[in-house]
């Protein structure tokens, strides 16, 4: 119940040919309820079946030191039951009517999701409101929970050679940043967390002000609404807390770190410091970088496939990934696995001539349109599934900006010049920017020993 | 072709109401292209966009003592064709927006093509797949490549606990039968693989007459019909695959492996041999591996080792039905100092349901479940097109879709236990633990 890296930029854009079929303004509709909490319809009628997606804005970055993984904890108590619908009834209810149930947490976000036969929606909904003010968090519940949840964070963290380095990886590119901690929270912190805590999250967070309702599927938006403000009306909002501002330290420099833990592969991964869409002081350049992104590592004819893992077969398998969509500053970051009988600095270099070359050389016509159109299809290609077409939707609102931020995207990626892609790789993807770490296996460094 | 909402009406005891099911897209089409290869297709209009997928009976069942020869041959379909070179194959498909991936499994050997349905995109990722289905050239510097990925690959299966339980159960259950294994083949086999193996087994199981062709999208049937006798004229017509031998179980069958991995956290698995696909007994045993570990949330496994104790992220069960017998199998994972408890606590689960079967209760809401949920297994075009490869590949009637929910509904509780006691033995499960269990103790 946690997703972490989110392949965003695979998802957005179009072009102008395409665009009668893309136009999400035809079925997106948009509502907000007397108490704040706000109402997205998207209707699709292919098929009778219909996804509900309740987002809260909060998540890992609104989270302190000592409390971090509260977000997703609470998440896991979420399904443990209210007064009205105590214990797995939830579960219970959703489950006998066909229905698929779970939840998500980021480091933006909190969301709850049932996917149902379309005549099923309002279960979701007076199930959902209910728990958005009625949850019991029982001690009992949570001792046995907060297990499970250290369980899962041995499974995707604590054994997983890749996920532990990541963590210790992004601790160290993000230095005030509240994206410094794990989504899942240290372990430390949760040995030490509390129920009282968690009760305090939900008394905090959970109000329909800060609540985003988000149905995808084969319903009428009207009927949606009147749905909506049967269940969801009568709770009361919630004074939020004010508003955090961050700003990230200065980098001052490159920052290096090795993970020593056994394992078979080394790994290398390079995070430069760069701007979100909503914390870009200029408004073209996530863009830009986004283009970036994309001929670097869009499909198997983008540069590092084509000269790191075929051509020089220096690597089996190199990426560049950049998230425009997220809250805060983030990082344009690169990993790679090297090939066997390489090594990690052959691979780092690999990559830094990589970068080089974008900085002195301006990026062909054609490697560009391609960029554009594979965007464009990828975009046509989301529309397969309801749940993307909501997902979109709530990743754009629970940061602050609109879903009609795609729209937008769309034309600033058609805007976009050789020049400008140019011009961010100068000003980014410097070295006084870098995060690199490397993951060197234990068991590695014997087989080198041996040879 | 009966369409959905025609069966309603000749339901009596309907558990799933009449809503507008006439909409689900269950309408394949069949017929053969020219040199015989079976097409399944089913139009959707919607999205301008269309899936195809050309799936060989080729996948690592068919290795031989050559571990990872089906999966290498796959992955080297786009390495290079007489025409074009691997470069230019990634760029004509990328410039015209399309994406091309190549999948291998115990019994499939598939090629997956998406494509925008305008004809000025399609028709040039029409061509360079057709290409590249017929004419490959393995070339051996991309052999050379694709070993080193391979042995990455395996690799990195071998720095995860569960990984390695995985291929331990396999082995246990198959001991030295065809889905024994890993698809990715192990390091000794794959780096013998030669590039005339590769061909030789390119020419023998990637011909017509081991290939199906499934199609769902924006084009009509008509044209439908000419993409499949393009992608498949250049085929070599060739035989099918022969039926794999049937499944034993092993003697030892009850045996247990105990893996020192480091970390914190032991990988669980128990197994045993299950059911192929064609088995009578598929419905019964879908619906009370729901009841016995398949709902999340739910069922016993998950409620006995997760909600009520708290010893695990996620506890399940599945049955994986294949050309012969696939696996049983159970999977966990758990502190290490919690291993025995577990272990435990999942045989008795097993064991009690084994020999009890479902309640009247657990029986209705497991079938609630699979029943109300059947929408949403055909609610985009990706799960179309899954649906329509399982189909053709496993001989699946036609009407496999439109009968679903009836034969789910039609399961009892006596035909539950009676499948079960059949298929499974509960004291003879095979049982793998991959952890650091000293550590805690």
């Amino acid at each position: 119940m946690l997703k972490l890296l989110r392949l965003f930029i695979l998802l957005l854009s179009c072009t102008p040919q395409l665009s009668v079929a893309l136009d999400a303004t035809n079925t997106t509709h948009e509502y907000t309820l007397n108490n704040g909490l706000r109402l997205f319809v998207k209707e699709d009628h292919r098929a009778p079946v219909v996804v509900s997606q309740v987002w809260y804005r909060v998540g890992s970055s609104y989270e302190a030191n000592g409390l971090t993984g509260i977000s997703h904890a609470l998440e896991h108590m979420m399904f443990k039951g209210t007064h009205k619908y105590p214990a797995d009834r939830f579960s219970r209810i959703i489950g006998e009517n066909g229905g698929r149930l779970n939840a998500s947490t980021g480091r933006d976000y909190t969301f709850y999701y049932e996917e149902l036969a379309s005549d099923k929606l309002p279960l979701a909904f007076a199930l959902e409101a209910d728990r958005m003010h009625n949850l019991e968090l029982k001690q009992q519940d949570f001792a046995k929970e907060i297990e499970v949840v250290k369980e899962e964070r041995r499974l995707r963290t604590d054994n997983n050679p890749l996920g532990k380095t990541y963590e210790r990886y992004s601790a160290a590119a993000h230095i005030s940043s509240p994206y410094h901690h794990p989504v899942i929270g240290w372990m430390s912190d949760l040995n030490e967390m509390t129920v009282q805590e968690l009760k305090q999250w939900y008394s905090q967070w959970y109000a329909p002000n800060n609540a985003i309702v988000v149905v995808a599927g084969d319903v009428k938006a009207s009927a949606v609404l009147t749905l909506a403000k049967k269940y969801f009306d009568l709770i009361p909002a919630n004074k939020l807390p004010p508003a955090k501002q961050f700003t990230e330290q200065e980098p001052l420099g490159l920052r290096t770190l090795s993970v020593h833990i056994p394992a078979q592969v080394p790994w290398l991964i390079m995070g430069y410091q760069v701007p979100s869409v909503t914390t870009s002081a200029v408004a073209w350049e996530p863009y830009a970088l986004t283009l970036l992104a994309s001929i670097l590592d869009l499909g198997a004819s983008a540069r590092l496939s084509k000269h790191l893992i075929r051509g020089k077969h220096i690597a089996t398998n190199a990426s560049a990934n950049y998230e425009p969509f997220v809250r805060l500053n983030t990082l344009f970051e690169f990993s790679a696995t090297p090939a066997p009988g390489k090594s990690i600095e052959q691979v780092k270099l690999a990559i830094l001539s990589e970068i080089d070359q974008l900085k002195t050389t301006l990026v062909s016509k054609q490697e560009l349109e391609r960029a554009r159109t594979q965007l464009t299809a990828d975009k046509v290609y989301s529309q397969d599934s309801i749940t993307t077409q909501a997902e979109l939707i709530g990743y754009a609102e629970s940061i602050g900006t609109s879903w009609r931020a795609y729209d937008n995207f769309l034309q600033m990626i058609q805007s976009i010049t050789p020049e400008q892609i140019q011009a961010v790789a100068k000003k980014y993807l410097i070295t006084d920017r870098l995060t690199l770490a490397v993951l060197e296996p234990e068991t590695l460094k014997l087989q080198e020993q041996q040879s | 072709m009966i369409r959905i909402f025609l069966l309603l009406l000749s339901l009596s005891n309907l558990t799933y109401p009449a809503i507008a099911s006439n909409k689900l897209n269950t309408d394949i089409k069949t017929w053969h292209t020219k040199n015989n290869v079976p097409v399944f297709y089913l139009h959707a209009a919607e999205i301008p966009m269309l899936d195809i997928a050309v799936v060989f009976n080729a996948g690592s069942a068919r290795d031989g003592s050559k571990f990872g020869l089906a999966q290498l041959t796959n992955s080297m379909m786009d390495e290079g064709t007489k025409q074009w070179s691997v470069d230019e194959i990634a760029e004509r498909f990328e410039s015209v927006g399309a994406n091309f991936s190549a999948d291998t499994d115990r019994d499939m050997a598939s090629l997956h093509l998406r494509s925008l349905s305008t004809p000025s995109k399609l028709q040039p990722a029409l061509a360079t797949f057709a290409d590249m289905i017929s004419h490959p050239t393995f070339p051996s510097r991309a052999l050379k490549r694709l070993q080193d990925n391979t042995l990455r690959m395996i690799e990195f299966g071998q720095q995860s606990s569960r990984s390695v339980a995985n291929d331990i159960i396999y082995q246990l259950i198959y001991d030295n039968q065809p889905y024994a294994h890993p698809v990715i083949g192990q390091k000794q086999t794959v780096v013998g693989i030669k590039q005339q193996d590769v061909k030789d087994f390119y020419n023998r199981y990637y011909v017509a007459n081991n290939a199906l062709i499934a199609i769902v999208g924006d084009v009509k049937q008509q044209q439908a019909t000419a993409i499949a006798n393009q992608l498949t004229q250049h085929l070599a017509s060739g035989q099918a695959a022969a039926p794999l031998p049937p499944t034993l179980h092993r003697s030892d069958q009850a045996s247990s492996k105990q893996l020192h991995f480091p970390g914190t956290q032991t990988a669980i698995r128990l197994g045993t041999l299950g059911i192929k696909r064609s088995d009578n007994d598929y419905f019964p045993l879908v619906v009370g591996n729901h009841v016995l570990g398949g709902l999340p949330l739910l069922s016993r496994l998950f409620t006995e080792v997760r909600e009520k104790r708290g010893l695990t992220y996620g506890a399940y069960s599945y049955f994986s039905p294949q050309l012969v017998a696939g696996p049983f199998i159970i999977t966990m994972e758990t502190r290490n100092a919690q291993v025995k408890t577990a272990t435990d606590v999942s045989k008795q689960v097993l064991t009690t349901f084994v020999d009890n079967g479902p309640s009247a209760k657990e029986l209705a809401l497991a079938k609630k479940n699979i029943i109300g949920g059947f929408p949403l297994k055909l609610d985009s075009n990706s799960a179309l097109l899954a649906n329509m490869i399982n189909i053709g590949f496993y001989r699946l009637p036609l009407n496999y879709l439109a009968s679903y929910r009836d034969n789910i509904n039609q399961v009892s509780r006596a035909e539950v236990k009676a499948a079960f006691a059949k298929h499974i033995n509960s004291k003879k499960m095979a049982t793998v633990t991959v952890g650091n269990t000293d550590a805690n103790q």
